[in-house]
């Protein structure tokens, strides 16, 4: 396990990404409470609201941290199962083979949560010096060691999840001839397991829950807070069994190419791997949909609340501030997702490279096999945005109402939408998907069919 | 009468570097199949059956020499060309079945169809010809992995005849399966192209699969060094010892 692959880079700079945010947020929030009191905007409301979100966008982070690296483990040891394989045939036991990537994974989470540090409290330095007057920040909160803390567990039960399918790799399968006879049996559709039933439900009644207990009190958030990351782990586990159904059913609306016909074919086939590349695009645009909504959303409430009162413009700058602070978070968490995304789509592509050989011995020309594997993006990244962005929209709507739905008259908060910025998302991760699937594949097209066919 | 040769090649030479060593892996081979013809190349390992083969198949370019099919210049043609070629006049069978598993049976039997662009129509007539002849009837809307061994191979065959090529290109057809399925498999495949004319250029080590063949060429060291025509199971086994023996 001493040679760093694709995957352990990409593990190392999502911790660092994770606590270099959760560094600078700490800050930010503190920074942002003190400002907000010394705007006089009402300090009790701003420094809950500040909190709640705070804590809501780590919970987030950390959420997504570790889909995305699970993933990383899970793609880098099917990779990897051949020097398993080769390993265990020499005499590893499974066991042994599992720990050694446990291990990594705690190496990576202490070197990645070291590199975060340093980098978060760099960015604090710098907004501590650009930042004039009494906006001085610290360099660091110690708060921050609660979210690195988390960020550690994430990584080791990330790397031990992952890693679970060291323990189906047979030794025999390093020996060349017995590799050469799989027919790719296809697992049958995956249930919808007790477990994603029970999270999904719990985090469907928590979110909405909340917006209905809004109507009487902010601290519904708290349980919006609950239900959130319930139903994100939900959606996670329900996407392999419910995903490729709502594929099934947006394929109705989809005009259909010969190619297309092939692409949709394979992702109905696969619906382990379809799923779990689903389930990061659909947390991605849905976290990234839920707070360009709720901020949205938020901001018009918060303003015109205090229209026409002489807090009014102190109300529009901290919202103002606090937008652009979300829309900074929220870039954040997702260039992570992104790069989870790319990784997970990458290696299924490379992975593909003996069928891509076969196919053009067969006689497929170039275009079509491109074709045919932007087809299959274009159909996973659409039926995974549109999901996002229903999901997300809820979601955001739901926790703006929680916060503010007892301070309205109307006791319910209209959901603000910018659909604009909601288009340039979803074109985003469909150039991300489709893109992160063609660029493996230039580098499979590029030899001859052969050489793909042989290795 | 004469007979346009199907396939030739003329002055085959492959070379490539290996570490600091050239390796010839075809070094001079002159060939002319007729229509039809059945031919088995063999050879022990290194020999450069396959290296062979996937010259003659466009699959590899040739460092020296041309290959003809059907008198056409595959040596000049670009991918695109080849790729066109191959689809529409050649037929390939592996040794690991290499059908699409997530395509039923009958879609991996048009897969060369699917791959034209304007699509073609199959010719229903000769789908059902084929999956008659190689009993896959019944068996057109399941998945590969439902099959067995010899199902899946025989899929492959139909498949490599579905476009009526003119040259069919076998890599140890009968190396995943056991004796008795191998035998069958090959009795077909000899039977069908007899029936269609088409050209079947077969590599393998199995002495009793090169039985089959019209005829028998041996490679040592990326030359062909023997002939042996309608030959019996012992003959070629013989001549493969020989071979072996004296290199």
């Amino acid at each position: 396990m001493r040679r760093r692959g694709p995957g352990s880079v990409t593990s190392l700079v999502v911790v660092a990404l994770v606590t270099a945010y959760a560094t600078v947020l700490l800050t930010t929030i503190v920074m942002l409470g003190r400002l907000s009191r010394e705007n006089g905007f009402s300090g009790a409301t701003s420094r809950e609201l500040l909190a709640i979100l705070g804590t809501g966008f780590l919970v987030v982070a950390v959420v997504v941290s570790a889909t995305v690296l699970t993933n990383a483990y899970a793609v880098v040891t099917a990779s990897r199962a051949r020097d398993v394989a080769l390993r265990r045939l020499l005499g590893s036991s499974a066991a042994q083979e599992r720990r050694l990537v446990v291990r990594d994974g705690l190496r990576t989470g202490v070197l990645g949560i070291g590199a975060g540090l340093l980098g978060g409290m760099a960015v604090n330095t710098v907004i501590g010096l650009t930042a004039g007057g009494g906006l001085r920040s610290g360099v660091i909160e110690p708060a921050v060691i609660v979210p690195c803390a988390g960020v550690l567990l994430t990584a080791v039960l990330a790397a031990w999840r992952g890693s679970s399918a060291v323990l189906d790799v047979q030794p025999a399968q390093a020996l060349g001839a017995a590799a050469a006879v799989e027919t790719g049996a296809p697992a049958e559709p995956p249930r919808w397991t007790a477990v994603a039933q029970v999270l999904t439900v719990l985090g469907l009644l928590g979110v909405g829950g909340a917006a209905a207990v809004g109507v009487l009190t902010p601290q519904a958030a708290y349980l919006g807070l609950l239900g959130g990351p319930l139903l994100a782990f939900g959606v996670v586990l329900s996407a392999p069994a419910l995903f490729p159904r709502w594929l099934r059913l947006l394929n109705r609306v989809w005009r259909t190419t010969p190619s297309g016909v092939l692409a949709a074919r394979r992702l109905d086939h696969n619906p382990e791997r379809t799923g779990r590349t689903a389930a990061g695009v659909v947390v991605i645009v849905s976290v990234v949909t839920m707070f360009v909504v709720a901020s949205a959303t938020l901001e018009t409430a918060v303003n015109r609340m205090y229209e026409g009162t002489a807090d009014a413009e102190g109300a529009a700058e901290t919202t103002m501030m606090l937008a652009g602070v979300v829309a900074v978070m929220v870039s954040a968490a997702a260039l992570i997702s992104a790069i989870g995304l790319c990784q997970t789509i990458g290696l299924g592509a490379r992975m593909r490279r003996r069928e891509t050989g076969l196919m053009r011995v067969l006689g497929q020309s170039r275009r079509d096999v491109r074709a045919v594997t932007v087809g299959e993006s274009a159909r996973l990244g659409l039926g995974a945005v549109t999901a996002g962005l229903l999901l997300g929209t809820f979601v955001g709507w739901a926790g703006a109402q929680s916060l503010l739905g007892s301070m309205v008259r109307e006791r319910v908060v209209m959901p603000v939408v910018p659909w604009w910025l909601l288009l340039a998302l979803a074109v985003v991760t469909m150039l991300l998907a489709v893109g992160a699937a063609l660029a493996p594949l230039h580098e499979n097209l590029r030899s001859t069919p052969l050489a793909a066919l042989r290795g | 009468m004469t007979t346009t040769p199907v396939l030739q090649a003329r002055g085959l030479r492959r070379s490539y570097q290996s570490g600091p060593q050239t390796v010839h892996a075809v070094d001079g081979i002159d060939l002319a199949l007729d229509p039809g013809e059945f031919i088995a190349v063999m050879g022990p390992s290194g020999s450069g059956k396959s290296t062979l083969m996937h010259l003659l198949a466009g699959l590899d370019r040739p460092t020296a020499g041309t290959v003809l099919l059907d008198g056409d210049d595959l040596t000049a043609m670009d991918d695109e060309e080849l790729t066109t070629v191959r689809r529409r006049r050649m037929g390939f069978v592996f040794q690991s079945f290499n059908l699409v598993p997530d395509l039923t049976v009958r879609e991996n039997l048009r897969l060369p169809l699917s791959f034209e662009r304007p699509v073609v129509r199959p010719d229903g007539a000769w789908e059902a010809t084929l999956a008659d002849r190689l009993g896959l009837e019944g068996l057109l809307e399941r998945l590969p992995h439902e099959l067995s061994g010899g199902q899946q191979q025989r899929v492959a065959i139909a498949r490599a005849l579905v476009r009526t090529p003119s040259v069919v290109f076998a890599d140890e057809p009968t190396g995943n399966l056991d004796v008795a399925t191998g035998r069958a498999v090959l009795s077909l495949l000899g039977e069908l192209v007899r029936g269609t004319g088409c050209t079947v250029v077969m590599v393998t080590h199995d002495a009793t699969a090169a039985a089959h063949a019209d005829r028998a060429l041996f490679l040592r060291d990326g030359r062909v060094v023997d002939a042996l025509d309608d030959a019996d199971d012992e003959a070629i086994a013989r001549t493969m010892l020989d071979l072996v023996r004296a290199s």
